[in-house]
């Protein structure tokens, strides 16, 4: 067996899941995400691709980042909306301080939302619950659940630019 | 505020609009505006929880040596740990110990301590114990499946994703995992 062959192998044991994780992070389709990995392997394996002599793992990272940006940017409008991704063009550079400003998001709803507003804010994007679940759950009408979602979203606009990633 | 419950309903179901009608709400550039802020927001809860479960693991396995001390007979005038959760750490905060020094908690910590094998086990009391370490519910959309036997070993230390790949590489077995939930089909 060749030494490339082996390196291949060890990395492919060692960054597969920590690849397949980010690729479905990015992509929130798991049948895409292996196939993005699962074809940055073939090939490495084939040829048709050679590893750097320094750093191979994060050469894997940032090709499997931008192939799943290759791939969103493929999707239609409504594929976009039915996985719940951005419609912007993602940018790399700015992925990590898009995260930080994500965090402080969700930390300014839950200090600043009234109390009915963060559980049902918390209901549709942490537990994914549809609207009418929201409203059976809490036993408000489902106008009631839209006019919460609407108001967080109202206030989230006002103290951050979402332009801004 | 009414494009805003438009926007949302369409969120919820785009299935039931046209291309145009999703393009002609999005092309007003509030709604894209608040379209982005939802995805932010799913966004912002998963890195949380990412985090939650970092911080769970740490616990976990601090509340685990702290027992092992217990038992060897040194008591603690008190004990206080609190997850670090912004940070993803753990904090020990008044550490008393009466006879020995003070010490930190994961230093002990062998790699073996995270493996919990399953011996002929119901897959329902794996999943059981995975729900309960992630804090998620099991659905099972296949009664048959509760009952099926395994062998296998779990690292709590390693992703969730790893165990529910190790598991569907068993025959009959299929788990996947949504939002909350782990699917058993």
């Amino acid at each position: 067996m060749s030494a490339e062959k082996t390196e291949i192998e060890q990395l492919y044991t060692s960054s597969y899941q920590r690849l397949l994780t980010i690729a479905r992070l990015m992509l929130k389709d798991e049948k895409e995400a292996e196939d993005i990995v699962g074809d940055l392997f073939a090939k490495l394996a084939d040829g048709s691709i050679t590893l750097p002599s320094e750093r191979p793992e994060s050469y894997l990272l940032v090709a499997t980042r931008n192939n799943c940006l290759d791939r969103i940017r493929r999707l239609t409008l409504r594929e976009k909306m039915e996985r719940q991704l951005s419609l912007s063009d993602p940018n790399p550079l700015y992925m990590e301080s898009r995260q930080e400003r994500i965090t402080e998001m969700i930390d300014y709803a839950e200090k600043n939302f009234s109390k009915p507003t963060w559980r049902v804010f918390q209901l549709r994007f942490d537990e994914g619950l549809l609207y009418r679940e929201i409203a059976e759950r809490l036993d408000i009408s489902e106008t009631a659940v839209y006019k919460h979602l609407a108001h967080a979203l109202k206030q989230l606009k006002e103290t951050f630019n979402p332009t801004r990633r | 505020m009414k494009d805003i419950e438009e926007l949302l309903r369409m969120t919820e179901r785009p299935q039931d609009y046209t291309d145009e009608e999703l393009q002609q709400l999005l092309d007003d550039p509030d709604m894209r505006t608040y379209y982005e802020l939802m995805v932010k927001a799913e966004e912002g809860f998963a890195q949380r929880k990412t985090k939650h479960d970092k911080g769970v693991r740490l616990w976990k396995i601090a509340a685990m040596f702290i027992g092992i001390i217990l038992l060897s007979g040194i008591t603690f005038a008190a004990v206080h740990i609190i997850r670090g959760q912004e940070s993803g750490g753990m904090k020990q905060e008044n550490m008393v110990a009466t006879k020995s020094q003070p010490f930190a908690v994961n230093h002990q910590l062998s790699g073996s301590d995270t493996i919990r094998t399953f011996e002929n086990a119901e897959l329902q009391q794996i999943l059981g114990e995975l729900a309960d370490y992630y804090h998620l519910d099991v659905d099972y959309r296949n009664e048959q499946a509760r009952h099926i036997r395994l062998y296998t070993k779990w690292n709590t230390a390693a992703p969730l994703s790893q165990m529910i790949e190790r598991l569907n590489g068993f025959e009959k077995v299929s788990i996947r995992q949504t939002h909350n939930h782990l699917i058993a089909e």
